[in-house]
């Protein structure tokens, strides 16, 4: 396995549950990489595992070439780490925690760290205990960012947040994109399709997939086929056209190996003379929304 | 160290308005203690007084408590347990967390505590140079007694309420530990042993979760040592304490041996049945012999099986006398025998096995203290000074850090008392917070016979110390012995 960031056979286990099943996957560096998925998918639990939070069950993962159990302070200066839930010193004030941080952190850029606070609109001299939900994320972000740290691990960093902070907390990511590999774990799919290059589906503890932004939306399409009769669904239906429905003389569905020459072929085989096809293609979110009722659908016939 | 000196600036940043309270807290302990306390009140006190009076003795219990909630709130700054705390992510070294709250113990707990206890002492006589061991072993005890046990239960807990909850459920147990029958001046044994048990606990507790955060396991471990440290205090025999206090002894015991004092026979059979059927008591006394004129002797405990002829047999378990009384008399045994026994038994010859453990005091010193403000340093005890008026006068004898090793007492004075127990530790400082131990002892002039003139006050009193010099465990073995011979 290769990359700034990668996982083998990753599995934890709470007692019996058994929360991550069998995780590999690679993050290449500059990549921005979006591990998304639904409530309960184990994406908090594999971005714990990698920041040496709890040790994993089996298997092992590795950041900037070190196992996760075995990173110490000497990595932690290149790794950066936003969460949701991030408990901060509410005591100190925005400029006292940047300062206390400066020491701990060799390529800690002053400058960088200024221009994070004034970019992320942030009050210097108040409390962080007296910030919004949304100011103390982007204070972990300037505060995480500003030593330019060659990984950044972000959990649920979009929670919670108004449009006018995400905008902001994102252009501050944006901006860092270039010289730091990123790994976001969010269900948050509009905000992750903005600037994701790699997308990885986590589904009860299973990696479904991991892919390049661009070959996903590529294989993803909504099919819309109008024929000049009543509409029914042949036996013989593809296990990849997915959440198929026939309604009139319509049927649509979710082809998830899109391929314009094969679809328009098997179409052709099933339906015979068609009087329209439309295909268009799908949003991030619609894509995982597809998933995730195919997924729920075949754990209920499970 | 760098690191660890950051975070140790951070904390003292972060929890400056507690040391600010705690600071001039113990300044006024120490301020107040060294001045007056306990001050023996010759009229009314202003509630000014009354209150600054109070502080010390309250600030012996509160003072402890405080520091304790003030170690658990700076560790909990850094909380080991939990997922969530900023720090986990950061390039904070393992080492340098630990060594940045050991830092803080040192600078706001220890250091301070060590300067009260010192201007206490000094401002109340004591000489630098002769307490000073004592107060840096003082400063080890706080160290190993109140703050690593402190830092053990703040690196297993990450909120306040757990740590209280904690603090009240060992308060509980810690009470019924002292319910515990003591052992008097044995006693330092069984804390020890039961100290080092905790400290050790408590000092895996810190290496699991500073260096992995073993969370579960630590808590297991630390439950785990404490119910050694206590069950360790309630089974470690009383006789291999004395064991091994004999082994840390001065000197050789001298070659002693115990015989029965045999009284002179009853030939009343009637009698005897009558008392047998009465009574359950019947009191033994041993000659010691082998001891040298100028020592004298007490009997710290015995043991005492009795066996008839007819296979009966009757064991005392331990008997312990806690409050030492040495003296020149034969060591006496005061049993309560089953009546069944005792009936049993009647008429016939007895077999007597058993052991007498024993303490032999010596070096007696006598030093004359004048009944004046100069006193007198009495060896051992440590400075005693008087007060006077016409008819009455007290002594006082402070004694530093440590309950006395040598036990005192004046046939001038009406009464010697000593506050705290008399112990054979051989460390120079027991736990304590107010560091002065007091003896005090009392003069009254007597009236002349059948007149209301009383007689002038002496002008000095003299006051006697003798030291233990050996623990002795002497074997028993009578035979032929009738319980009814003996009242």
């Amino acid at each position: 396995m290769t990359g700034s960031l990668w996982t083998e056979n990753l599995g934890k286990r709470f007692g019996r549950t058994r929360v991550l099943d069998g995780l590999t996957f690679s993050v290449e560096e500059g990549s921005v990489y979006g591990l998304v998925g639904p409530n309960g998918a184990g994406k908090t639990t594999t971005v714990k595992i990698l920041m040496n939070i709890v040790p994993p069950s089996s298997g092992r993962a590795v950041l900037l070439g070190t196992a996760s159990g075995d990173l110490s302070a000497r990595q932690f200066q290149q790794i950066g780490y936003v969460s949701e839930g991030q408990e901060l010193p509410g005591w100190m004030t925005v400029d006292y925690f940047m300062a206390y941080l400066r020491p701990f952190y060799p390529s800690w850029d002053d400058r960088r760290a200024d221009e994070l606070l004034t970019q992320l609109a942030l009050p210097r001299d108040r409390k962080l205990k007296h910030l919004s939900r949304g100011m103390r994320m982007k204070v972990a972000l300037a505060s995480s960012l500003a030593y330019r740290p060659k990984l950044l691990v972000l959990d649920e960093p979009f929670t919670g947040l108004d449009p006018f902070v995400r905008d902001e907390f994102i252009e501050g990511l944006v901006e860092s994109a270039q010289e730091t590999t990123m790994l976001i774990s969010s269900h948050d799919l509009a905000e992750i399709e903005s600037f994701a290059t790699h997308i990885g589906y986590l589904d009860r503890g299973r990696l479904q997939f991991s892919q390049s932004m661009a070959s996903l939306t590529e294989r993803f399409r909504e099919v819309e086929v109008i024929v000049d009769r009543e509409a029914t669904l042949p036996p013989a239906w593809p296990a990849h056209w997915l959440r198929p429905e026939a309604a009139a003389s319509v049927v649509r569905f979710v082809d998830s190996r899109f391929n314009q020459e094969q679809t328009i072929g098997q179409l052709r085989h099933l339906f015979g003379d068609m009087a329209r096809i439309a295909v268009t293609p799908m949003s991030l979110r619609a894509i995982f929304v597809t998933l995730a009722r195919e997924s729920r659908k075949s754990a209920l016939e499970a | 160290m760098r690191q660890a000196v950051h975070i140790f600036f951070k904390d003292s940043r972060q929890f400056r308005v507690p040391i600010l309270l705690l600071l001039p807290w113990t300044v006024a302990f120490a301020v107040i203690a060294s001045w007056a306390w306990p001050l023996h009140a010759r009229g009314p006190l202003a509630w000014a007084e009354k209150l600054a009076l109070a502080l010390p003795s309250v600030s012996t219990v509160l003072l402890p408590i405080a520091y304790v909630l003030l170690i658990v709130q700076v560790c909990h700054a850094e909380a080991l347990p939990g997922h969530q705390q900023f720090w986990l992510t950061r390039p904070y070294r393992r080492s340098s967390l630990f060594g940045a709250k050991a830092l803080f113990v040192v600078a706001y707990v220890l250091c301070p505590l060590f300067l009260a206890q010192g201007v206490i002492l000094v401002r109340q006589g004591f000489g630098l140079p002769d307490i000073l061991p004592g107060l840096l072993w003082e400063q080890v005890l706080i160290a190993a007694i109140i703050a690593v046990p402190a830092l053990a239960l703040s690196a297993v807990t990450a909120r306040l309420t757990h740590v209280i909850f904690t603090l009240l459920v060992a308060a509980v147990t810690l009470v019924a530990v002292l319910m515990l029958e003591s052992w008097g001046q044995l006693e330092w044994i069984r804390l020890t042993a039961g100290v080092v048990t905790l400290v050790a606990a408590a000092g895996v507790v810190l290496m699991l979760q500073f260096r992995g955060r073993r969370t579960v396991s630590a808590r297991s471990l630390g439950v785990a040592g404490i119910a050694v440290a206590l069950l360790g205090a309630r089974l470690l025999p009383w006789p291999v304490a004395f064991a091994l206090q004999s082994r840390l002894g001065a000197s050789d015991g001298p070659e002693m041996r115990a015989s029965l004092t045999r009284p002179g026979r009853t030939e009343n059979p009637a009698l005897e049945a009558l008392r047998a059927r009465l009574t359950r008591r019947t009191s033994f006394a041993f000659q010691l012999g082998g001891i040298a004129d100028d020592t004298l002797t007490h009997c710290d405990a015995a043991e005492i099986r009795l066996e008839a002829a007819n296979g009966t047999a009757w064991n005392s378990g331990l008997l312990l006398k806690r409050a030492p009384a040495p003296a020149a008399a034969p060591c006496s045994v005061v049993l309560s025998l089953p009546p069944d026994f005792v009936r049993a038994t009647a008429g016939q010859p007895v077999r007597l096995r058993g052991t007498v453990y024993v303490t032999v005091f010596g070096q007696k010193q006598t030093t004359t203290v004048p009944l004046d403000r100069q006193g007198a340093e009495v060896p051992g005890l440590g400075a005693c000074v008087a007060e006077r008026d016409e008819t009455s006068a007290s002594v006082e004898c402070r004694v530093a850090l440590r309950a006395p090793r040598l036990i005192a007492d004046s046939d001038d004075l009406r009464y010697m008392r000593a506050v705290g127990q008399l112990s054979y530790s051989p460390f120079p400082a027991d736990l304590r917070i107010y560091p002065v131990l007091r003896a005090y002892g009392f003069v009254e002039s007597t009236k002349e016979p059948g007149t209301n003139v009383r007689r002038a006050l002496p002008s000095a009193v003299h006051i006697s110390t003798i030291a233990p010099l050996a623990h002795v465990r002497l074997p028993l073995n009578e035979d032929d012995i009738r319980l009814q011979d003996f009242p």
